[in-house]
């Protein structure tokens, strides 16, 4: 069975060689390498061009934060951590001494509140609620080598633990340092971020914090009406908001987007970040990856066979 | 003259009995008028949401005095734009109840629905709009143990503390 097999192998290789000899001269071999060469080059800025106009999932969710309503009572942590049946936090959720040093997520907290003072120094202080954003298009799912990361249609960047081997590329990639490590299990690598309740999303239902607020300060909803809705407090209100929707550009936009009576600087949010998805920064790049990695060898190959039976033939 | 007594003694109730309802109609009312602030409701007990914290026992009365307008609170006519209501309205007994008949002071669920509307997403829901009515000037919530108060010492206990003895 097998040498029929290789014998045909051959024999079409030896055909190869007959119709390169035929048809295909040194000077047209190069011409038709530095060609398909150029289209590989050229192809992926293109493709990367045409990805940049995507508009994102229709009918995606999204949440708005009105930093002004916001009163620091911190029952939206709470809420979390009952939805997501994490661990009883050291501290109560009625403590406000946690507000003394600026916390971050962490594998038991999917999301922290932050206090800052009023720029004034008098007035009430300002509080930033904290968590994954869920970017439209996530840098973590791009930084990640397994694919533990979806973006989901409606809306939430998911994480799974299953192909995770832990390292942690997502951590660094994410401009808002949203996702934490479970620095506790050794074996068994978690990195730990809000899913915007995706569970309850898709069962009809309404994210835990946005649920609980008592003020009204976290809208859940499709992104659209959010942003029109943002729009319009910031037109009604001129004196109270800054005039940005932050979330809606920043970094190619997220599902999170914010309200603020200060400049959002000052409530420590990244404020040097691209409009465009941090993704395309290296989607170029990673793109050619598998193109070079296949298509080159292929071609440097043909190249040093159709030599060496040149220097064979000479 | 036993007969007689017993016809007047009737005839005297059927008169009374007939001419009760009107009796009222002379007579003052029998709750003053006077200032507009003895009409409006006293204490209110807000308890449709009562679940994890026990109902608010709100003292309108004692707020009527420290709010600079009814408007800060019932909203209806636009925020922060309407001039007084006084300006409007003849706040007396009688014009108060018919403007709450003719809905011209409405329920706050009337616009505010108890639960999550996603065709009202601008609208704060019926917890949401209470806070913010009374955050706005209390605005420390939750800064336990300091002036002004925090939640539960303010405004509603927790039902947790509520059962404890």
């Amino acid at each position: 069975m097998e040498k029929p097999v290789k014998d045909a192998g051959g024999g079409s290789e030896r055909g190869g060689r007959k119709d390169g000899k035929a048809t295909v001269n040194r000077r047209d071999f190069l011409r038709g390498v530095a060609v398909a060469g150029g289209a590989a080059l050229l192809g992926t800025p293109s493709d990367a061009e045409a990805l940049h106009d995507l508009t994102g999932w229709p009918n995606r969710v999204g949440m708005l934060t009105d930093l002004t309503e916001c009163v620091g009572c911190r029952t939206c942590e709470a809420a979390c951590n009952a939805a997501n049946g994490l661990p009883a936090p050291e501290v109560p959720f009625d403590e406000k001494s946690v507000f003394e040093r600026k916390r971050r997520p962490t594998a038991s907290a999917y999301t922290v509140v932050n206090r800052y003072e009023s720029a004034k120094g008098s007035g009430n202080p300002i509080y930033r609620k904290v968590q994954c954003n869920h970017c439209e298009e996530p840098s973590c799912a791009s930084a990640c080598p397994v694919r533990a990361y979806t973006k989901t249609p409606e809306g939430p960047v998911l994480y799974n633990q299953d192909v995770c081997f832990g390292c942690r590329y997502c951590m660094v990639a994410c401009p808002y340092y949203a996702p934490a490590y479970d620095y506790e299990s050794a074996l068994e690598p978690k990195v730990v971020k809000c899913t915007m309740c995706h569970g309850r999303i898709k069962a009809g239902g309404i994210p835990a914090c946005a649920g609980s607020c008592p003020v009204g300060a976290i809208t859940f909803g499709k992104r659209d009406k959010l942003l029109k809705i943002a729009r319009d407090k910031i037109r009604k209100s001129p004196d109270r908001y800054v005039d940005q929707i932050y979330g809606e550009f920043e970094a190619g936009g997220t599902s999170w987007l914010y309200l603020s009576g200060v400049p959002f600087g000052q409530l420590d949010f990244p404020t040097n970040l691209p409009r465009k998805p941090i993704v395309e920064n290296t989607k170029g790049f990673l793109s050619a990856v598998p193109l070079v990695l296949t298509l080159w060898p292929a071609l440097l190959g043909l190249c040093y066979t159709a030599n060496r039976n040149k220097e064979e033939k000479g | 003259m036993k007969t007689k007594a017993v016809l007047t003694i009737a005839f005297c109730w059927m008169v009374a009995i007939a001419a009760a309802p009107y009796a009222g109609a002379g007579a003052p009312p029998a709750r003053q008028a006077g200032s507009p602030k003895g009409k409006m409701p006293g204490t209110v007990l807000l308890g449709s949401l009562a679940k994890k914290y026990g109902p608010v026992k709100f003292d309108h009365e004692k707020h009527v005095g420290t709010a600079g307008n009814c408007n800060e609170c019932h909203h209806q006519h636009g925020v922060g734009q309407a001039p007084s209501c006084g300006g409007c309205h003849t706040i007396d007994a009688s014009s108060f109840k018919k403007n709450v008949q003719l809905g011209r002071i409405r329920p706050c669920r009337e616009c505010h629905s108890a639960s999550y509307d996603a065709g009202k997403l601008d609208r704060p829901t019926l917890s949401a709009a209470y806070h913010r009515a009374c955050i706005k000037c209390h605005r420390e919530v939750g800064s336990v143990g300091t002036d002004p108060k925090g939640c539960t010492e303010m405004c509603h206990e927790s039902s947790a503390q509520a059962k404890a003895p």
